[in-house]
């Protein structure tokens, strides 16, 4: 009984002493997010990728795909390239990658993952996928602007539209009045 | 019913509560521009679309601007009076100056000139007034409404009550008897 439990014991350690030691192949961990707060429609809006390699070996051939996200009728790529390569991601660092797009329409838009392939050490060829940021809502610049822009010209407009009128017959009668109080005053 | 004199004519129409056409006119060209003013408003800061919103904007500036003039028509009534009462010496004494050195003119005329003059008067200071009194209220009331109290309202419902309602309100105040 002892003896079989010293076996087991034993295989157990020299197992965790081997993945303990053992490098592993290059891995790569992405996340694609929005940086910009609201996405409005005609107005920029900052796309992240980032790469993490938590392998022991570098990620060769790096390449993000993500242009099945943002088709061409949609969206405007003002800045960045919605496929790019890296030739090489070097073990427990990262690498992060914008894109500058601009949405056409506005409504509700799935953001879906991109596509990550690299090669591992051993030369396979691993396709993955990056983190999606899901469901958003994209703004009409009008609901943006109504939120977010300031309105104090409307109210300059208002008063100039109003001033005249309100103003003007306070001053025609003021003239009146003062050119009467000046009979009252003076003695005849 | 014995024909009125012209004295007793002007004397009449200085208590009437008609006012003049030119008065009116100006009554009726204030309260419509009063009553575009918030549309452009709203039409601004609380983005509602010309398209979408067309006839509540037009319901809102016919009724307010019907309010409003009738408002003013009333306010004028109350000033008018008061305005004859305070301006009586000085329009007196304006026509006595003016005409001292006419020795021809009997003093019956120069008092049916200066009953005229009061009226003249007090039918234009009392349209000013009036107006002045109306727009200011009414703007002040209507702001309140449109971005403190209602401001959280949907835009249609805001225009309606901030607009007519304070319109109505302000009409409401000029029907006082004093």
């Amino acid at each position: 009984m002892n003896a079989v439990l010293v076996a087991i014991f034993l295989i157990v350690g020299i197992y965790a002493a081997d993945v303990g030691t053992q490098t592993r192949d290059a891995f790569i961990l992405a996340h694609k997010s929005p940086l910009s707060l609201y996405a409005v429609e005609n107005m920029d809006l900052v796309i992240e990728y980032g790469l993490y390699n938590v392998g022991d070996k570098p990620a060769t051939k790096v390449t993000i795909d993500d242009r099945h996200s943002f088709p061409t009728q949609s969206f405007d790529i003002i800045k960045g390239l919605l496929h790019v390569n890296f030739e090489k991601i070097a073990p427990g660092t990262n690498v992060t990658h914008s894109v500058v797009l601009r949405p056409r329409a506005y409504g509700m838009f799935n953001y879906t993952s991109a596509q990550v392939t690299y090669y591992t050490g051993n030369d396979n060829l691993h396709v993955s996928y990056s983190s999606a940021p899901g469901e958003g809502y994209i703004y009409r610049q009008r609901e943006y602007d109504r939120k977010f822009a300031p309105k104090y010209t409307f109210f300059l407009t208002f008063l100039a539209l109003v001033a005249p009128t309100t103003i003007g017959s306070y001053l025609l009668f003021q003239k009146s009045k003062s050119r009467f109080d000046a009979y009252a005053k003076k003695k005849n | 019913m014995a024909k009125l004199t012209k004295e007793e004519e002007v004397l009449l129409s200085s208590y009437s509560p008609a006012s003049s056409t030119k008065g009116n006119l100006f009554f009726y060209v204030n309260a419509l521009i009063i009553s575009l003013a918030p549309i452009y408003l709203f039409y601004g800061v609380h983005q509602m679309e010309i398209a979408d919103s067309w006839i509540v904007w037009a319901l809102s500036s016919l009724s307010t601007a019907y309010l409003l003039a009738y408002s003013c028509k009333n306010q004028k009534r109350l000033l008018k009076h008061q305005i004859v009462m305070k301006r009586g010496p000085a329009v007196d004494r304006e026509i006595n100056a003016k005409y001292a050195n006419d020795k021809k003119m009997s003093i019956k005329e120069k008092e049916e000139r200066a009953l005229f003059r009061k009226n003249e008067v007090a039918d234009s200071e009392s349209t000013y007034l009036s107006i002045f009194y109306t727009n200011t209220l009414f703007l002040t009331i209507m702001l309140i409404f449109a971005f403190f109290l209602l401001a959280n309202v949907a835009p249609i419902f805001n225009l309606l009550l901030s607009t007519s309602g304070s319109a109505a309100l302000v009409a409401f105040l000029s029907t006082a008897k004093n």
